[in-house]
């Protein structure tokens, strides 16, 4: 055409114009030979096999990608194991049922300390109530003082008078009354110093009892102040400790909250891994598909020569196993681009929860932190043990002056009962040798009155000493049960007070370990969920199986088109042999799904046309009939020669070419799979191919 | 004479009770946990209980359902001594079971006016 004038060349198109051209066009392509068809449908034939490789690439490759992804999401799983089991651990803690229940424990030795305490100030408010009626009962021997005195008075007087009428009687019997009179005087004498020293003694005893129930006094405001505020101060540190972790349960519930939405997303992920398998599956039975083209394409005579002895291809076979074939990969693509966004989408939501559950983890380890730091129960308990120590040793100390009080009463009373006992016998004595004396001699009744007097006043002493014996002895007894009763309490509350510093150590321990593992487990445990989540999301970030996809499938579905492009025209006959290679291929799919397709494929092309019989495959025709639709064939035209068939340009690709943006690939349920779907927007034609130009 | 049994799993704070209540004149038994108090009450008389609330193994709240259930001690005097950690607890079982506290620290006069208001020696 190029060579025209451009006279020649208005001519033609005036002549085409004139003579209906497009319409003689059509129609010439119509009757253009079959074996134009044959040439372009071979030299797609070498694209075959990279495309079936790109296929079987692509399954291996996303293969490899989803394998890791699994794996990566196994490791994300098992931390949010290890999280829950972590955060069900603190929350355990918090409700005091850890392991070694170290809250209840410290609990337990506060309810010691303050059994110890108490019981400690109540012996010691029940010994001050002793020791006050112990000087009770000194104060009331020591009002008999007055009585010892008031008798040595009375005595000097009797001695006086006695002495007195002695000297009236005569000079030879006047020696007995004076000698008793000195003995009595004597012997008072002594009295008065024994009594004296006694009744010192008790004062000093009296005053030393005071004492102690004074310091009994003080160690009872002691345990009362002290001690109780320090008990109060581990109450309301053990409470404070509840407080403060309290949080954490909150902060336990909404970490469970957020691992519950973890398990249906990890199923999404899994299940939607599930399809690159089947998808492999499907493009393996694809590839198989083109082989099963390829061997047809290079199956049987190949041409060697030219013209009408040149082998057919069969077209009706082609078209429907590459219709078959496109809507193979149309549903895989589907399928497998479907699955890869659900399991970026899936693996993107589990991040983000991965990223609220470390602000949570968080945020309960800082509780932790806090609490466990803040908590000093420990130092309180120690200093309490200390304290009740100190408190046990005045309870030692009291009760080894209540020894010595015991002691000195003891004396007291033994020279109540043995010494001044011993002296108002001797006066008894001589007073009663004056009173026989008395009555050996007339005129003595005087003397004899003395005598009978001074017996009296020592009998009356003699009596007194007895009711002072009795009562010290009472006193003592009394004194002596004390300190029975502050032995064995300070018995009991040494063993007792051991018992709780050992408690305390073993407590102290507890809360040390619980707070040591709850801070370094969980910063342990933030340390490697953060690595495994920034571990997943870079895998995430470097996904390239989508545009694995566009690679891998694009080609693939454009050469299915071209090639039932193509074959579109001679689509309609398929041969007795070729319906039994489609079926023999529908048979290897073990799928249900596929085998569905394919059926349905196969379906929706056999449904606008009738199926003829070819004769023998040998035939070789080089026009086809044109279809129904087409204009009457003008008459002179020529055929075109082979040259011209061989630069005939393929199908335009663009034309056929599925759109990638709206996705206009046919599927198998597409019940009119030569025509483009609705979607694209462009109207049904009757691509007949490009046609012979003769102009 | 009257007898009191004393309930309580610290020695010091038996101890205590028994030495001051014999003091003062009462007939004193005093045991470590609940289920040998329990043994003791079907074993001998008793006419006042003095109750730790606070006890390993079976604690006051335990006990007092068990022996308000045993025929027979529905009406048994009982003065339970408790904390001020455990007061609350303590008073929402006072109605149930029908009981008198002592809260601690168990000051000798506090403990012998509630005794004597209870369990007044003839």
């Amino acid at each position: 055409m190029h060579l025209m004038t451009p006279n020649a060349l208005r001519f033609a198109r005036e002549i085409r114009r004139r003579c209906h051209w497009p319409r003689w066009q059509t129609s010439l392509k119509s009757w253009r030979p079959a074996w134009v068809g044959d040439l372009r449908i071979r030299r797609l034939q070498p694209a075959i096999a990279s495309h079936q490789e790109a296929l079987l690439r692509f399954g291996h490759e996303s293969d490899e990608e989803f394998t890791a992804l699994a794996v990566e999401l196994s490791r994300l799983n098992a931390k949010f194991s290890e999280l829950r089991e972590q955060s069900t651990a603190l929350d355990l803690v918090v409700q005091g049922l850890d392991e070694e229940r170290a809250s209840e424990a410290a609990y337990q030795l506060y309810k010691s300390s303050i059994d110890l305490v108490h019981s400690s100030m109540g012996i010691a408010l029940s010994e001050q109530e002793q020791m006050l009626q112990v000087e009770a009962g000194l104060q009331n021997a020591q009002a008999a003082q007055s009585h010892f005195a008031h008798s040595n008075i009375t005595l000097r007087v009797l001695m006086m008078g006695l002495r007195m009428e002695a000297a009236r009687v005569a000079p030879e019997e006047q020696g007995v009354f004076l000698t008793v009179a000195d003995a009595v005087q004597e012997t008072a004498e002594k009295i008065m110093d024994t009594v004296g020293v006694a009744f010192a003694h008790i004062a000093a005893v009296l005053a030393e009892t005071g004492t102690e129930r004074r310091q009994l006094r003080h160690l009872e405001q002691s345990l009362h102040g002290r001690a109780h505020a320090n008990i109060s101060a581990i109450h309301r540190e053990l409470d404070a400790l509840q407080a403060a972790l309290a949080p954490c349960h909150e902060e336990g519930l909404r970490i469970a909250a957020l691992l519950d939405q973890t398990t249906p997303t990890s199923l999404r992920i899994i299940s939607a891994l599930q399809h690159q398998d089947i998808v492999r599956q499907k493009l393996e039975h694809v590839a198989t598909g083109f082989s099963d083209i390829t061997t047809h394409m290079t199956d049987g005579q190949l041409a060697q020569g030219r013209g009408k002895h040149r082998r057919r291809l069969d077209h009706g076979y082609l078209h429907h196993a590459a219709r078959v074939q496109q809507t193979h990969l149309v549903a895989a693509r589907e399928e497998i681009e479907t699955a890869g966004e659900k399991v970026t989408s899936s693996l993107h939501s589990l991040l983000a929860l991965g990223d609220g559950l470390m602000g949570q983890f968080s945020r309960m380890e800082e509780v932790a932190e806090t609490a466990f730091g803040n908590f000093h129960v420990a130092e309180m308990f120690a200093r309490e043990v200390e304290a009740l120590a100190q408190i046990a040793d005045q309870g030692r100390q009291t009760n080894q002056k209540v020894t010595a009080l015991v002691a000195r009463i003891t004396e007291i009373v033994e020279v109540f009962s043995q010494h001044l006992g011993r002296h108002e016998y001797d006066v008894r004595l001589v007073a009663l040798n004056a009173q026989i004396a008395a009555c050996r001699m007339p005129d003595a009744e005087a003397l004899n009155k003395l005598a009978e007097e001074i017996n009296r006043v020592a009998t009356a002493n003699a009596a007194l000493t007895d009711d002072l014996t009795r009562e010290l002895n009472h006193t003592l007894r009394h004194l002596e049960g004390i300190k029975h009763e502050a032995d064995e309490f300070l018995r009991v509350i040494s063993t007792e007070r051991s018992a709780l510093a050992a408690n305390a150590q073993v407590v102290t321990g507890k809360l040390n370990r619980l707070s040591t593992t709850v801070r370094q487990s969980a910063a342990r445990l933030n340390q490697e969920f953060a690595a495994v989540h920034a571990s997943c999301k870079a895998l995430l970030a470097r996904l390239c199986f989508p545009s694995l996809i566009t690679t891998s499938f694009g080609p693939a579905e454009t050469f299915c088109l071209q090639l039932s492009a193509i074959t579109q025209a001679r689509s309609q006959i398929l041969s007795e042999e070729a319906a039994e290679r489609l079926e023999a291929h529908q048979e290897r799919y073990t799928m249900q799904q596929e085998n569905m397709a394919h059926q349905a494929a196969l379906a929706t092309l056999a449904a606008g046309s009738a199926a003829a019989t070819l004769g023998a495959p040998e035939d070789v025709e080089l026009f086809d009939p044109p279809p129904a639709e087409a204009f009457p064939a003008a008459p002179g035209m020529i055929a075109d020669t082979a040259q011209d068939n061989e630069s005939a340009a393929l199908p335009d690709v663009a034309a056929i070419a599925p759109d990638a943006t709206n996705g206009t690939p046919i599927d198998a349920g597409n019940t009119s799979p030569e025509k483009p779907t609705a979607a694209s927007g462009k109207a049904p034609a009757d691509d007949l191919g490009d046609g012979i130009e003769l102009f | 004479m009257k007898t009191i049994l004393v309930v309580d799993d610290f020695a010091s704070v038996r101890l205590y009770h028994t030495t001051f209540l014999k003091q003062k004149g009462y007939d004193c038994v005093a045991v470590s946990d609940g289920a040998e108090a329990l043994r003791v009450l079907q074993q001998r008389p008793i006419d006042l209980v003095l109750l730790d609330m606070v006890m390993p193994t079976m604690d006051g709240i335990e006990f007092l359902a068990r022996v308000r259930s045993m025929p027979g001690f529905a009406s048994l005097p009982i003065l339970a001594i408790t904390s001020e950690a455990q007061k609350a607890e303590t008073l929402e079982s006072q109605a149930r079971y029908g009981f008198h506290v002592l809260l601690k620290p168990v000051l000798p006069a506090a403990l012998l006016e509630q005794v004597q208001r209870l369990l007044p020696l003839e």
